[in-house]
């Protein structure tokens, strides 16, 4: 063994193999600073091993329980929407081989009419999202709002209102974490002109930290050069704390490295 | 007894109720991870709570091919280092022994030893602190630190044997200093 002290700990725990375990024994026979070493680590694996187990309070059982509850319920209703998108979709088997042209266009007449007719139902039930959001978010829980506001992760097009009810909680929810969730869910649409601007909007209004430093990375991540200049005003601004305009600076610096 | 692989396979496909078995059988081992990183019940309450929140929102990236513990440490890694990144605040920062009295008042009935080796963790890095808890106080496998270290099985005895070095340099310090 090249390195004996390094062995030590598997001396105390007993896994060396019986030719390791010899040449250990017998370095420790001759090495008196290696014996006083094994002393100390022996001590203190002992004060390690007696360390007592910190329970958490019932808030953490109960917190993870309403979380459960909560997303069976938000599994189960997206289940029902697939069921009901499923028996309501028309049949879509189309035999073009025999047609004549008239059924050709009768065909194709009958497509235009589903995707019409599809797209007219996505946007109502886009429609009634943007207001199911809208309600949530006034929920007074906070752990509601979040979950109101991760609804949105799942959108792949939002329309409008979604949009607004985001940027809405992101400058005016009176929970930091809230306004975060919302930073994080509007970060997945920053190529609405829209969202970009609420974010440079925003930076002037945030005041707790986490949420600043989260809108200057997504700015400086998707290169958006309008943000420069109030990122400039916020190194300036002494409500912020010294390591937010460290991350400004540091985002000027990618903005205007390209 | 189901396997806790065979269980979030379960839950992976979305069988999710089955999480509260592995939250039973976790939380407190998650926590104490937590608690003895920051030293702060209710943050550690929080991000016990995120790393459940992790493993459904990331349910599907568990295929079964690797072992549950090691997966699950990872995201609880994951989760720390998330939060302090985010806040910028480390405890070795920001707590002084001397305060420790003041901060954990909940401690005022641990003995010298158990306060002592708290400090003591307290003034460790990172990086060694984590390695600790997850071998000696958690009693993870070597094997499965390397897997949550992305290492192998010989670095992690090394840094064990070095962090365990270290709280012994600072444990001595604090016995003299009392």
């Amino acid at each position: 063994m090249e390195n004996y002290s390094e062995r030590l700990i598997d001396y105390i725990d007993q896994t060396l193999s019986s030719e390791e375990l010899i040449a250990i024994e017998v370095e420790l026979d001759r090495n008196p600073e290696l014996a006083s070493e094994l002393q100390g680590l022996k001590l203190m694996m002992g004060i390690i091993s007696e360390d007592i187990v910190a329970l958490p309070s019932d808030n953490l059982q109960s917190k993870f329980d309403k979380f459960l509850t909560s997303e069976i319920e938000e599994q189960k209703a997206k289940e029902k929407i697939r069921n009901q998108d499923t028996s309501s979709t028309p049949a879509k088997t189309f035999n073009l081989s025999s047609l004549y042209k008239y059924a050709v266009a009768a065909a194709v007449l009958l497509l235009v009419g589903v995707l019409v007719g599809r797209l007219y139902t996505q946007d109502k039930q886009m429609d009634k999202l943007s207001e199911d959001l809208y309600a949530m978010l006034e929920e007074k829980s906070t752990s509601q709002r979040i979950k109101a506001v991760n609804m949105s992760h799942d959108l792949e097009e939002p329309n409008h209102g979604i949009l607004d009810a985001l940027i809405k909680t992101m400058n005016t929810d009176k929970s930091s974490n809230v306004r975060l969730a919302a930073v994080t869910a509007l970060e997945k649409f920053t190529t609405y002109d829209k969202v970009k601007n609420a974010f440079i909007n925003s930076l002037g209004m945030q005041e707790d930290p986490t949420v600043t430093i989260a809108l200057i990375n997504i700015l400086a991540s998707i290169k958006e050069q309008n943000a420069i200049e109030p990122l400039e005003q916020l190194l300036n601004d002494e409500k912020h704390m010294q390591f937010v305009k460290d991350e400004a600076q540091v985002g000027i610096f990618k903005l205007t490295s390209i | 007894m189901q396997k806790d692989e065979q269980v979030m396979m379960d839950v992976a496909s979305g069988d999710i109720g089955k999480l509260s078995i592995l939250f039973e059988k976790y939380h407190v081992r998650l926590y104490n991870f937590f608690y003895k990183m920051n030293y702060n019940q209710p943050l550690s309450e929080d991000l016990t709570q995120n790393v459940f929140e992790r493993i459904i929102k990331y349910k599907s990236s568990f295929d079964g091919s690797n072992a549950f513990i090691p997966w699950m440490f990872r995201i609880a890694r994951n989760v720390n280092a998330d939060h302090f990144k985010s806040v910028k605040i480390k405890i070795s920062d920001n707590v002084e022994v001397q305060q420790l009295d003041k901060v954990e008042e909940s401690y005022d009935n641990l003995s010298d030893q158990k306060y002592l080796l708290k400090c003591a963790m307290s003034k460790l890095s990172d990086d060694y602190r984590e390695v600790l808890l997850m071998t000696r106080f958690q009693g993870l496998k070597y094997s499965e630190v390397a897997d949550v270290l992305q290492c192998t099985e010989s670095n992690v005895k090394i840094r064990v044997y070095r962090a365990i070095k270290a709280l012994r340099k600072e444990y001595s310090k604090l016995e003299t200093a009392n």
